[in-house]
């Protein structure tokens, strides 16, 4: 089941937080959404639901979520850090969560099990850490097996082994047909977790495609070489963009490794180093929203 | 709207405040009404009867629904609060039957509780009538179509503060306006009429009129409980207005 999100708007006032954002969450994978903060991932996330009131409309599986007959079985959330009274018992608070479905006592259980909260079931969570009531709001989404997932910085106050195990289950969950929707700061862990990437900046959206595909955009070729000099242009000439990099050599954006060594053969000229230089997935995200963080810091002195 | 009724059962049950504050609303008045029940039997004759002449009853239950209106403000306010107001929208996103069963649950829960609260000043005030040696005094107007008005009464003052909550997203303002406009509010205003002789005004305040709708009879009476749920009706329904379009 997909997630068709259609120009979506919402304005704050005079400020325009979401704007003619469009996008699709595939099913079978997991969907990064990122975006500096104050993006608006949050708003867009709370108008695909239809929690907030805005422009545009989100299907699920071509339909919009109020013309589902159970919307919990279509789409699971979990949009705040401490989404629960803290006098209600997680058990009570799942309990809660499960009458819209008919979900059995026994798949309460089962989820608290997986999300590690079977001891605690019964205690009221206001005693609960950042992770363990992270873990109590993944709990309530999951609790109906809905066949989308749309979670707002779930791994926020996690420890790193719960952040691996919320890794390969989400993973997990999104290879069996189910749409997983991500937001996250933590761009490392994004690039290991998901496969695919919304990335937004003011409002707007600025690349929707694989993590493959937007990484490999911004790596280019580093080749050491005897003569730098004689090469740059070849490859300029091969519709390169090249940048001499110093000792480091030259960086080649636009050609393969196997391309650059070529010419180089080719022109006689030795080569000493020839190494793709793979962007990480911060260093993409930070030259796709550039300025675009709504509350930047100053610069440090 | 089955499932938004379940699931506001589940809300309102699993709270241990909902629990406690029903046994308030039994504890206090009745506590309040053995005392008064006991003073007036020991005074004898020259006491004058119960409190306010028309039954007893009457003057214990603005004690018993200002303790229960935690309770209707709570429908709203818990979930604004702590943001489960998200959760709810997202599992039942057609807003107005959410707003019908929290509504409906409420004047469920609020209902049995007044039928107990009544029930609990009812023996208290024979208890103390036979403490004080008097014989045990059943009040009538606990049974009938006056006991029917008073629990009606109780359920329209914490709908009310269910409605003020529900339109202000506030819950404390939701539980103090009702308990402040009962008690210091409408009396001020009520002497003021008195005063200026405007009759007219009996039939306009929300909480005299209801508390009036108790210990009067027959047309009148309903009359006066008329204008109370007229008071909710008037609140509810923008509160329902501004629930279906804003933002959660």
């Amino acid at each position: 089941m997909a997630i068709d999100a259609e120009h979506l708007g919402k304005s704050f006032g005079s400020v325009r937080a979401v704007d003619d954002l469009s996008f699709t969450v595939p099913d079978g994978v997991v969907t990064g959404f990122l975006g500096p903060n104050g993006a608006g991932k949050s708003t867009a996330m709370r108008l695909m639901l239809g929690l907030d009131r805005g422009d545009g409309r989100t299907l699920f599986d071509g339909l919009p979520l109020r013309d589902h007959a159970h919307p919990s079985r279509v789409v699971g959330t979990h949009l705040d850090a401490r989404p629960f009274l803290p006098g209600r018992t997680a058990r009570d608070h799942l309990r809660m969560l499960a009458t819209e479905a008919r979900v059995t006592e026994s798949r309460i259980d089962e989820v608290l099990a997986i999300v590690g909260l079977t001891e605690v079931a019964n205690d009221r969570p206001k005693g609960f850490s950042l992770g363990m009531a992270q873990r109590l709001g993944l709990a309530g989404a999951i609790l109906a097996e809905p066949r989308c997932l749309m979670l707002d910085e779930p791994a926020n106050g996690l420890d790193p082994q719960s952040i691996q195990w919320l890794r390969e289950f989400l993973r997990h969950y999104a290879s069996n047909g189910c749409a997983v929707l991500v937001s996250s700061h933590l761009l490392h862990e994004m690039q290991l977790m998901a496969d695919n990437v919304v990335v937004i900046a003011g409002g707007r959206l600025i690349v929707d495609g694989t993590v493959d595909e937007l990484v490999s955009q911004r790596s280019d070729v580093i080749v050491r070489s005897a003569d730098s000099a004689r090469l740059m242009p070849l490859l300029v000439g091969a519709g390169a963009t090249v940048v001499d990099e110093g000792p480091t050599g030259v960086a080649v954006a636009g050609l393969a490794t196997d391309e650059v060594g070529r010419i180089a053969f080719d022109a006689g000229i030795a080569v000493f180093e020839l190494t793709e230089r793979r962007a990480s997935l911060e260093e993409t995200f930070m030259q796709l929203t550039g300025d675009g963080q709504q509350f930047a810091f100053g610069a440090s002195s | 709207m089955s499932g938004e009724l379940r699931y506001e059962w589940v809300r309102i049950s699993t709270v241990r405040s909902t629990w406690a504050l029903i046994g308030l609303a039994m504890l206090v008045p009745a506590g309040l009404a053995l005392f008064v029940s006991y003073l007036v039997g020991n005074l004898g004759d020259d006491a004058g009867g119960p409190p306010d002449g028309g039954g007893g009853l009457s003057s214990f239950l603005p004690l018993t629904a200002a303790v229960l209106c935690a309770i209707g403000a709570a429908a709203f306010g818990q979930e604004y609060r702590h943001g489960l107001i998200r959760i709810t929208l997202a599992i039942f996103p057609r807003r107005t039957p959410v707003f019908l069963a929290k509504a409906l649950m409420v004047a469920i829960t609020i209902t049995v509780a007044a039928v107990l609260s009544i029930a609990t000043i009812v023996l208290a005030q024979a208890l103390g009538g036979v403490i004080a040696g008097s014989g045990a005094t059943w009040d009538d107007t606990a049974w009938g179509a006056s006991g029917l008005r008073a629990v009606i009464y109780i359920v329209f003052f914490v709908l009310i503060a269910f409605a003020i909550t529900a339109l202000t997203r506030n819950q404390p303002l939701g539980i103090i306006a009702p308990i402040v406009l009962a008690v210091l509010i409408e009396p001020i205003v009520s002497t003021i009429a008195f005063v200026q002789g405007w009759t007219w005004m009996d039939w306009v305040l929300p909480f005299s009129g209801g508390a009036a709708a108790v210990s009067s009879q027959g047309a009148e009476a309903w009359g006066h409980l008329a204008v109370f749920g007229g008071w909710f009706l008037i609140l509810a329904i923008p509160a329902w207005i501004v629930f279906v379009r804003r933002d959660a």
